[in-house]
């Protein structure tokens, strides 16, 4: 495998794809938007495809980074350097398998600009992934970073009605959150010399805690902002809100990801002292999260504000279980994102689904679908119960270990974390109970129709992957295990046990 | 292999029914739906059989489910006495109902989403009972928990179908919040959730978490059991088809919390404090629900306050110790509120969809065999010598009596107290559905007719059970003869020491069940067959007292006022004062709103006047300087 390399072709094909359409573009303008369609999926199809070698070719039982590959660029200021572990390898999946999926549901809801549509997407997906996959530090910012250009766009261009304030809202946060990180990498990188986190892994030893805490911070105001974190959500409801659908599905499934995956990847093994010392400032945050955005989403008269919120409350979990530094915890973390990414992505389609058929995202509009969408129905309560996490679902796996983790924390954390899964129900089934049964008391609803077969293509898989790892998570817990109990052992060592 | 297949079939006729059934045609769907429970029936009836004769314990591990860390889970299909009882509960109930369904669902379009719910509900409740961890457990619940929802709610047009499905489930959640901390619990202090291991290391765990952990099951199981404060679901549940209330709201679902504290015996038993608590609990909800049940007029809500005030009995038997009591009780209650419910939608069936008994009577001649069916059911519940409950609810009180635990007699004079409302409220159900003169308008009255034999076989069979499953089983149950088959499922003490006392106890506790019942029989005769103006004028004199249980001691408004009303309210507040508000004033709103303030100040500057810019570098430059001199 190592000479093939893969993660570089997987990163780079959607760039390929995109320049696919330009060039397609230039030769036959007449057929161009259906041909940017056609590149767009048989691009981030293939993309998916290859990418599965990945899992075939993945060692789940060592910690080491695989399908490693290093470049010195820039006059050997800094790498290219990518590699995957356990913990990242998944993310890398999630995108390219959410990709053709999200290509698939805007096939004709998009109207204008479709060859731009196309290529922004494919542009987020190589920037996706690289953000999983770079290990130079530098190039993890870039690519970090970067993503939030195509996102602004895509907001911005395809949006709704307020798309400006929004897709402004949106940078301004971002911005705030990635200055600050910049500053924390340019200084690692005086400290250390380097930009290789491998070297900087093994060699970043911070005596000195107050730089130690400043960096966390700089790195957690990044990190929290983008997962997002309670009180720095409120660009998060105005930015689904206003996105197209496919934009609503990339910001809730991959991009809230990529500030877990900063925690796991920079707060946790290069900031240990400074991750004990904030930990109980994490808990709380997520633990008001998790109340707040509930008791929110439960007054929510628009779908996707309603989402949006539970969206940040499914978060904490994330939060809560990650910073309990346990092997339960991190895998609970770490599962809960892959399986919101699962579940919020179907949950924002479903709700594509009927707002193409209706234009409105307004819950009262609505009532009594059930009878002309049987199908539809079906799935939107499938993703509802897997919302609520329950058992059977994948999202049960996750919050479930994080918060048998939280307990051996907290007894305390625990009990409010838990209300969580009491209010989770008020809302989801709120919402259900509204759009889905009752009478009709709308006239419009009467003509709906049931899921095309190109919806059907963008729902069942999801559907059926929900409930596989439901039932069946072992494959994803094998493959988190090893990475994941390498990351808490640094906190079992006994300069660190003595500070907790 | 049979519990295999006694746990999947149903499944399996789920899915085929659910998702092929309109492709099958309505006839071949019945059949696979029925014969997939009366299967796995049979097959329960010859497991408890062999289990009968020797005592065997069936593990068939399935696969993996959850491992992380030393969090290990699996699916497991388990097998003891205790799952063999529930197996012929569940299977046997579900199989009648199921039969029940084809008569009285007859004219439904969405027949086929029934009998695919129903068909899952079995299936969930199965895995429920033969788990070997608390996972499973947790599995089995919750998928329980759901096919109520969606059983409640089936007919999704009516709004209040709606709300109680909805009701329904989030009551239930907070149960379920209990029950999962009290994994969390437990997990925390042995390190594993299978109950085996759990149970074996219980003797070595601290008080604080087998207190802890039992108090958390417990509220898992006041939710699923309907126990007092979360018993608000139970009687609006009935918006459901009867079949659904027959089968999850009294036979099987709702007593999976008496499942549960049965088959956490071994932890119970060490916590003195949380076993009066259910005995508190227990005693309370028997006489509470059986209070609320003297008024009703709905035919169903007063069955469901009946069953919501036995099971309050099943929890004394527990709270006790007497838990292979509380199982008896389980077991035969199953049998004749099924029956009840059955008959009584029989009853619904007949009168077009009627269920105020005020409007109801004289009913006997028209439709006698539903009539008779629900009398057996009645005399069952009553406790009538000789039939189930008289056995089972007997034991239950005797337990209650002889017991050392802390308000055991404080339970004992209530559930007395609640045998004479008990045969109160279900003598006047009979007399004013029944007896006297009918009530009901003429064009609904032609109509009248027994109902078909799909729906009186089952009111039969069942009748036979309620009948004569007390009779059988007491001593399989109860006897001294009989308990080593259960030591390996319940915490039984040291020689069966409760056993012993309820048969040892005096003949006047004996005896004054019985007495209690025949009170509430003339009462129930003296009210509403001899002087029928009574209730009303006494509801009339009374009529604070009389308010406040016809609104079930206003329950669902204080909840309504404290949980519902005020979370809306604060989830309002938070949406528009503290997010847009508090944090967008001063995150991204003010910083704009600073911007463009600070860029209007600045494009004043610009005037266009070359002398203005001129002073203004002058200006800028000497402080410059300055700074430069001094600092520098």
């Amino acid at each position: 495998m190592q000479e093939i390399n893969l993660l570089t072709i997987i990163t780079f094909l959607p760039l390929v794809g995109a320049f696919f359409i330009l060039l397609a573009r230039s030769i036959n303008k007449e057929n161009s938007e259906s041909n940017s369609k056609y590149i767009a999926l048989w691009t981030s199809l293939t993309t998916f495809l290859i990418s599965l070698l990945l899992i075939y070719g993945f060692n789940s039982s060592v910690t080491d980074f695989q399908f490693y590959e290093r470049i010195e660029i820039a006059g050997g200021i800094m790498t290219y350097q990518m590699g995957i572990d356990g913990i990242s390898i998944l993310f890398v999946i999630l995108t390219t398998f959410l990709t053709p999926i999200i290509i698939i549901s805007s096939w004709d809801s998009i109207k204008y600009r479709i060859e731009q549509y196309m290529i922004a997407f494919l542009v987020l997906e190589t920037l996706m992934i690289g953000t999983f996959s770079a290990l130079d530090i530098i190039l993890f910012y870039l690519f970090f970073e970067s993503v939030l250009i195509p996102m602004f766009i895509i907001i911005g261009v395809w949006g709704g009605e307020k798309r400006v304030y929004s897709a402004f809202k949106f940078f301004l946060y971002t911005l705030l959150g990635s200055v600050l990180m910049l500053a924390a990498v340019i200084s690692i990188i005086t400290i250390t010399g380097t930009t290789e986190m491998p070297i900087i892994y093994n060699t970043l030893d911070l005596k000195d805690q107050s730089i130690q805490y400043w960096l966390w911070l700089a790195f957690f105001a990044s990190f929290a902002i983008k997962l997002p974190m309670w009180p720095v959500h409120t660009w998060l409801p105005d930015a689904h809100v206003e996105a197209p659908t496919a934009g609503s599905v990339i910001l809730a499934a991959i991009l809230l990801k990529m500030g877990g995956y900063g925690f796991l990847r920079f707060s946790l093994p290069l900031f240990p002292e400074a991750c004990l010392f904030f930990s109980d400032f994490v808990f709380w945050l997520s633990i008001i999260g998790i109340i707040y955005t509930s008791l929110v989403a439960f007054v929510q008269d628009d779908m996707k504000k309603l989402i949006a919120y539970s969206s940040v409350a499914h978060m904490g979990f994330v939060t809560l279980g990650i910073f309990t530094f346990t092997v339960n915890g991190i895998q609970g973390g770490i599962f809960q994102m892959l399986s919101h990414g699962l579940v919020s992505a179907a949950l924002f389609l479903s709700v594509g689904i009927i707002y193409d058929r209706m234009h409105t995202r307004e819950i009262k509009d609505y009532g009594g679908v059930v009878t002309v969408m049987p199908k539809f129905a079906a799935c939107f309560m499938i993703f509802t119960l897997a919302n609520v996490g329950l058992p059977g679902t994948s999202s049960f796996v996750g919050e479930f270990l994080s918060i048998v983790a939280v307990f051996s924390v907290s007894k305390l954390f625990a009990f409010l974390a838990a209300t969580g899964v009491i209010l989770s129900v008020v809302y989801a089934l709120w919402l259900y109970r509204n759009v889905i049964f009752g009478k009709i008391v709308n006239d419009s609803v009467k003509a709906l129709k049931d899921l095309s077969i190109r919806e059907k293509l963008v729902l069942f898989p999801i559907a059926f992957l929900v409930i596989l790892f439901g039932l069946y998570p072992m494959p994803i817990l094998d493959i988190i295990s090893a990475s994941s109990n390498h990351l808490s052992e640094i906190y079992n060592s006994e300069s660190l046990s003595s500070l907790k | 292999m049979d519990l295999f297949i006694i746990v999947f079939l149903p499944l399996a006729g789920a899915l085929i029914v659910g998702l092929l059934g309109k492709r099958l045609g309505l006839l071949l769907s019945h059949i696979i739906s029925c014969s997939f429970i009366a299967i796995p029936f049979l097959l329960s009836c010859y497991l408890f059989y062999s289990n009968f004769l020797s005592n065997n314990e069936i593990s068939l591990y399935l696969f993996d489910w959850i491992q992380s860390g030393s969090l290990s889970s699996s699916w497991t299909l388990y097998f003891d006495t205790l799952t063999s009882v529930m197996l012929v509960v569940v299977t046997s109930v579900s199989a009648l109902v199921h039969i029940y369904s084809i008569g009285y669902m007859k004219k439904d379009p969405h027949q086929y989403r029934f009998f695919a719910y129903l068909s899952f509900f079995t299936f969930a409740m199965l895995i429920l009972v033969t788990s070997n961890n608390f996972l499973q457990l947790f599995f089995g619940w919750e998928g329980v928990g759901l096919a109520s929802y969606l059983l409640i709610g089936f007919w999704y047009e009516k709004p209040s179908a709606n709300s109680a499905a909805m009701k329904a489930f989030v009551v239930n959640r907070v149960g379920d919040f209990g029950l999962m901390l009290g994994i969390a619990t437990l997990y925390f202090a042995t390190g594993s959730v299978n109950f085996e291991e759990i149970f074996s290391l219980s003797n070595d765990l601290d008080n604080t978490i087998i207190n802890l952990s039992c108090l958390l099951l417990f509220i898992g199981a006041m939710g699923k059991s309907a126990q007092l404060f979360l018993h608000t679901w139970l009687p609006d549940a009935m918006e459901g088809p009867t079949p659904v209330s027959a089968l999850i709201h009294a036979a099987t679902m709702v007593t999976a919390g008496i499942f549960l504290i049965a088959r956490c015996s071994p932890l119970f038993e060490q916590s003195e404090i949380i076993s009066s608590l259910i005995i508190f609990i227990g005693s309370s909800t028997a006489f509470f629900a059986a209070s609320v049940g003297l008024v009703q007029n709905d035919i169903k809500r007063v069955i469901a306050y009946s069953t919501c005030s036995q099971l309050g009995y099943m929890f004394v038997a527990l709270g006790v110790g007497a838990y292979q009591v509380a199982i008896f009780h389980l077991f035969t209650h199953a049998f004749f509120k099924s029956l009840l419910f059955l008959g009584s939608g029989s009853v619904i069936h007949a009168l077009s969809d009627e269920q105020d008994i005020r409007k109801m009577g004289g009913l006997a001649k028209l439709i006698p065999f539903t009539w008779l069916s629900m009398i057996i059911g009645t005399l069952a519940l009553t406790g009538a010598p000789f039939l189930s409950g008289y056995y089972s609810k007997d034991g239950i009180i005797e337990a209650a009596y002889s017991s050392h635990s802390s308000g055991h007699l404080y339970a004992f004079y209530l559930l007395v107290f609640s045998v004479f409302l008990t045969s109160f409220y279900s003598w006047r159900l009979i007399l004013l559905t029944f007896h006297g003169t009918t009530k009901t308008p003429n064009e609904i009255l032609t109509k009248v007719h027994e109902s078909p034999l799909t729906m009186t076989a089952p009111l039969f069979l069942l009748s036979l059970g309620s009948i004569f499953s007390g009779f059988f089983f007491a001593d399989f149950f109860m006897s001294v003869d009989f308990q080593p088959l259960w030591t390996s499922s319940l915490y039984l003490g040291s020689n069966s020491e409760i056993i012993d006392s309820i048969h040892r106890s005096p003949s006047w506790v004996k005896a004054l069940p019985l007495v209690m019942m025949l009170a509430g029989l003339l009462m129930a005769m003296f009210m509403y067959v001899f002087f029928k103006s009574l209730p009303k004028s006494l509801s009339k004199r009374f009529s604070f007292f009389y308010n406040f249980l016809l609104n079930k001691w206003y329950f669902d408004e204080i909840y309504d006022l404290l949980f519902v009303k005020s979370s809306r309210k604060i989830g309002n507040f938070l949406s528009l004062v503290f997010d847009k508000g508090i944090i967008d004033g001063i995150g991204p709103d003010g910083i704009s709103l600073r911007v463009q303030q600070l860029a209007k100040y600045a494009s004043k500057l610009q005037t266009g006047f070359i002398y203005h810019y001129a002073l203004a570098m002058l200006v800028g430059l000497t402080a410059f300087i300055f700074l430069f001199v001094i600092f520098g």
